[in-house]
């Protein structure tokens, strides 16, 4: 076999014909119906392009007998980035604040644990080491598998935790507004009840009168009837007496 | 329901980076595919498939829903690919030299139900294909192995390409012409 000849047919059809586009066009049935009939009547004239377009055909056929199989999984170590690890660190800020009094301390802890020692922290996908630059103040993050290490500088850690913080923060500030509303609700509504057992209040008091004048009656009535019963009682003994 | 490409890299960026491996799956094949016959070789093109992803997911920030994101990939491969075939400067002599390119990446299809001599002719075919693949100016073959195997439209390729649709048939249609004269002489040098 004589590979290294160089190709002698070169089919530089002479009389070059300009159809070419229309030709590819055709040829990959990217042609409109008119563009299609333009061109095939045009092939009934033109030996060139008729040529060509069978010689281009077979060379397509050619082109299909390289069928490939399947790709193979293709397996990339992305995981994610140590940028993007981080903020998911911090989005978890909220759980951290119920042990720290307040998110303000969570953040600063953060910054000493990342420029003082070196923490390794777990997250669902693996360990992410956050080690401290020994050199400098910069907290350089590497992760598990990743080959290159991106390094985050302490002002873009401090970022994070000011965003996210302020973040927190706001939400807290809607959670006691909401708080202080639905306070006033209930001492409005607190007040309102108090106007009513006040009401209650007067209204027993009356009835308690009432009933006191009631039995005050009744009592002078009974004790009317009870002298009166006295009385003749006196009356029958003097008679008794009077009969001993 | 299928996630779009869109959605779903909307969803990597709002942090659920799993969804990434979603794009992989969807678009692996095409790209291997197109790294294969670009640079001829199964290691090549996984390892240009592997770059393409990784280059993806660390730019993803980066790739504005402008064009599409299968388009943007193709880019990615293309220029992996281009890299590498100028790292292997005369690659292509070497492949059209070296005997024992042995053709293991060729697919055999269902052996048993042709015979042996059928099969044979069959590799030689896709061979010497192979090979005058690789042998014709990498911008040619790239625009021939986007229609002929990824079946893009001449559109489509232009937006990859970042070239107008007129230079996308002109590359076609020197490309099939070179891709002849080579097929031509692989055949009768045998
Ligand atoms: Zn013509």
């Amino acid at each position: 076999m004589k590979r290294k000849d160089q190709p002698r047919m070169q089919y530089r059809v002479e009389g070059d014909c300009d159809h070419k586009a229309a030709l590819i066009g055709y040829l990959y049935d990217e042609a409109t119906a008119s563009e299609r009939t333009a061109f095939e009547l045009h092939l009934h004239e033109c030996s060139v392009c008729s040529e060509e377009l069978s010689a281009f055909r077979r060379v397509r056929e050619d082109l299909g007998s390289w069928q490939t199989v399947a790709a193979p999984r293709t397996e990339i170590s992305i995981a994610r980035s140590p940028v993007e690890v981080f903020r998911e660190l911090i989005r978890m800020l909220p759980v951290w604040t119920r042990a720290a009094a307040t998110t303000a301390i969570a953040a600063i802890l953060l910054i000493i644990v990342l420029s003082v020692s070196r923490a390794h922290i777990n997250l669902r996908e693996g360990t992410i080491t956050f080690g401290a630059n020994a050199a400098g103040s910069q907290a350089s993050v590497s992760m598990g598998a990743a080959p290159e290490a991106v390094s985050l500088t302490r002002e873009d850690i401090e970022r994070m935790i000011d965003a996210r913080t302020t973040e927190v923060r706001a939400s807290d500030l809607q959670q006691i507004e909401e708080l202080r509303t639905r306070l006033a609700g209930l001492d409005a509504r607190l007040a309102a009840a108090d106007r009513g057992a006040m009401r209650l209040r007067a209204e027993v008091a009356n009835m308690r009168a009432e009933q006191r004048a009631l039995l005050a009656r009744g009592q002078s009535t009974l004790g009317e009837w009870l002298f009166a019963v006295n009385g003749s009682r006196e009356a029958w003994g003097g008679e008794d007496e009077r009969d001993d | 329901m299928d996630l779009s490409d869109d959605q779903i890299i909307e969803r990597t960026l709002s942090g659920e980076t799993e969804a990434f491996g979603l794009l992989v799956r969807r678009w692996e094949n095409p790209i291997y595919g197109l790294s294969l016959r670009m640079l001829g070789r199964d290691e090549d093109a996984r390892d240009v498939c592997q770059e393409t992803f990784l280059a993806a997911y660390r730019n993803l920030r980066k790739f504005r829903g402008d064009a599409k994101f299968s388009s943007w990939l193709y880019r990615i491969a293309l220029n992996a690919c281009h890299t590498r075939l100028r790292r292997q400067d005369n690659g292509f002599a070497q492949s059209l030299d070296t005997e024992d390119d042995d053709g293991r990446r060729v697919e055999f299809a269902d052996l048993s139900s042709e015979s042996a001599s059928e099969a044979m002719l069959r590799d030689q075919r896709a061979l010497i294909l192979r090979r005058a693949l690789q042998a014709i100016p990498a911008e040619m073959r790239q625009v021939i192995v986007m229609k002929e195997y990824e079946d893009l439209t001449f559109a489509e390729i232009a937006e990859i390409l970042q070239i107008p649709v007129s230079t996308v048939k002109s590359r076609l249609y020197t490309g099939l012409q070179q891709l002849r004269a080579r097929l031509d002489h692989l055949r009768s040098a045998l």
